[in-house]
């Protein structure tokens, strides 16, 4: 399958990246080397293997319903960018 | 006109009332400090894995029980990818075509007649976090507090034609959540939201309308206003010939009217794939036998015992068990005064008419279960009059006064002394010679008259039987 540029730009969009022209041509090469890679892999015939969903062949792991100590709000301030009165602070995202 | 159909389908989110998160150990509450209740996990910190909560689980089998679904011996969950910054991951872990229950229904009944509702799923999911956005500032502030806080999403079928019919689902649904114990239900604070999808198509037609999907919905009365706009804008524009097209609108509740949102600049891609970082989630019978031995009482349930236990009519009963609040409300009220009837009556007409007046929640009613049992022992035992209960329960309700001492400092006990009634009958008979004559001449309905009159008299405050009683006798003399 072959990657196009604009299939590298929608998946940039999607994830609100911005890429140069270059970073876009880059990308497509190595997105589309992956692709390929996909390609020959589903020459495998799969139709009575189940997919592997996970890479130990456990179930069920589950956590009781109790509560642990929060991380401190000045730890996170120090992990974040930008901090203002307790929240995070990102650029807008809507309009109004 | 054209004979136009409208088609509703409901999605609804419900908040599950467990102590921590899905996915992690931080706490649900509310009303927290903005980010004081995070952890790595809800922050998507890099190296940190998702571990289920068992509660969680616990919650849906129930409400895959309760609503008739299969519960699926493997469910797997999945990633939904957005980029929005009220989830730091990037993704909302959720499931996708291995719902944990699916192929359900609820009984809803509209107009007396009874129908059934569709499930098509339940799924588990993690809530995001709230955003908030300052008008004419350059930035939008996060509170990830809420991120991770344990979702169920239910998911109808599109079996539903009317706003009252949507109406009625949700009502049902509500109801049962909050009997199983899982959510506290609380719309206002989005504990219980609904979005709903609405298409409107030629009754006859083979295929659905283009659907519309109307988000903002946070109550009861909201929903089918919404969905009641929104099919007669459809209905017209179809019969104008104007194609609809799809899109997602929000409910403005001040101007009553469905708007569009900000079309998204690109279509909803969220590139689902299985959630590597869970182990598949297996539900053996033993877990669901679990369940179901330990299942709460059942709104179905609880009317049938109210019926049989207490010798309530059916329309009472089912007044009683429209909310879970209500039912345990009146039982504890049994508990000071055993009065089933009264008590009922008591709830179902003077509380709920207050509640509906004042625009109140029943969880709000300022009156408490013992007092209103109270109140109806003091009506029964004689001490006030029916009338006089209506003052003190108004008293009641704005002061949240016991009865019994709302009645002493009003001094409105009930006089049952035949000399001071006798007097009031005397004196009223002697202030209306005219009446009284009327009467004599054969016109007996001024005897309420007469009755009315000795009660302003006493200030409301004589025994109306023994007036009745008393006054009787006197007019026969």
């Amino acid at each position: 399958m072959y990657i196009t540029q604009e299939t590298v730009r929608h998946i940039a969009k999607l994830s609100a990246l911005e890429l140069s022209d270059e970073e876009v041509k880059k990308a497509q090469q190595q997105i589309g080397e992956i692709i390929n890679y996909m390609d020959i892999l589903s020459k495998v015939d799969t139709t009575d293997v189940e997919p592997t969903l996970h890479i130990h062949n456990a179930i069920n792991a589950f956590s009781e319903d109790i509560i642990l100590e929060a991380l401190p709000v000045e730890k996170i301030k120090a992990m974040a960018p930008e901090f203002q009165d307790g929240y995070f602070k990102v650029p807008k995202f809507i309009n109004n | 006109m054209s004979d136009l159909t409208a088609i509703i389908g409901l999605e609804v989110h419900i908040q599950l009332a467990t102590q921590s998160k899905i996915f992690s150990s931080s706490a649900t509450e509310t009303g927290q400090a903005p980010n004081s209740l995070t952890d790595p996990v809800t922050l998507g910190l890099p190296g940190v894995l998702p571990v289920l909560n068992k509660a969680v689980v616990d919650y849906a089998i129930k409400l895959g029980l309760a609503t008739n679904c299969k519960i699926r011996e493997k469910s797997i969950f999945a990633r939904k990818h957005y980029t929005y910054p009220d989830l730091p991951k990037g993704y909302q872990i959720s499931q996708h075509d291995k719902p944990t229950c699916y192929e359900g229904w609820l009984n809803i009944r509209v107009n007396k007649q009874s129908k059934k509702i569709g499930i098509t799923r339940i799924q588990l999911e993690e809530d995001t976090g709230k955003n908030i956005h300052l008008a004419n500032e350059p930035f939008s502030l996060i509170d990830l507090n809420r991120a991770g806080v344990p979702l169920l999403e239910i998911v109808s079928e599109p079996d539903m034609r009317l706003p009252e019919e949507a109406g009625a689902y949700l009502r049902i649904l509500h109801q049962l959540v909050k009997y199983l114990n899982i959510c506290n239900g609380n719309m206002e604070e989005g504990n219980f939201r609904c979005d709903a999808n609405v298409s409107v198509m030629q009754a006859n037609a083979q295929e659905f309308g283009t659907r519309v999907e109307i988000k903002n919905l946070n109550s009861f009365k909201h929903v089918e206003k919404a969905l009641a706009f929104e099919i007669e804008q459809q209905k017209k524009l179809i019969e104008q010939g104007v194609t609809i097209i799809q899109e997602t609108k929000l409910w403005d509740e001040v101007n009553e009217v469905t708007k569009s949102m900000r079309s998204k600049e690109y279509s909803a891609d969220y590139r689902f794939f299985p959630e590597p970082d869970l182990l598949p989630l297996i539900i053996d019978e033993n877990w669901i036998a679990n369940i179901k031995d330990n299942m709460p009482e059942l709104p179905s349930q609880t009317f049938e015992r109210l019926v049989d236990t207490y010798k309530l009519d059916e329309y009472s009963a089912e007044l009683l068990i429209s909310d879970k609040y209500v039912a345990d409300y009146f039982e504890k009220a049994l508990t000071s005064h055993y009065n089933p009837n009264g008590i009922s009556n008591w709830i179902t007409t003077e509380l709920f008419g207050r509640l509906n007046k004042e625009s109140m929640e029943f969880l709000d009613c300022p009156v408490s279960p013992k007092s209103i049992a109270i109140l109806v022992k003091l009506i029964d035992t004689g001490i006030i009059s029916g009338k006089i209960a209506k003052t003190v329960f108004d008293i009641m309700w704005r002061t949240g006064k016991d009865p019994q001492s709302i009645v002493k400092e009003q001094n409105l006990i009930q006089i049952s002394d035949n000399i001071f009634i006798q007097e009031i009958i005397d004196s009223v008979l002697k202030q209306n010679p005219t009446q009284l004559q009327t009467y004599k001449a054969g016109k007996v309905q001024l005897f309420s008259y007469f009755v009315g009159q000795a009660m302003k008299a006493s200030n409301d405050k004589v025994n109306p039987e023994l007036l009745n009683e008393m006054l009787k006798k006197t007019l026969e003399q």
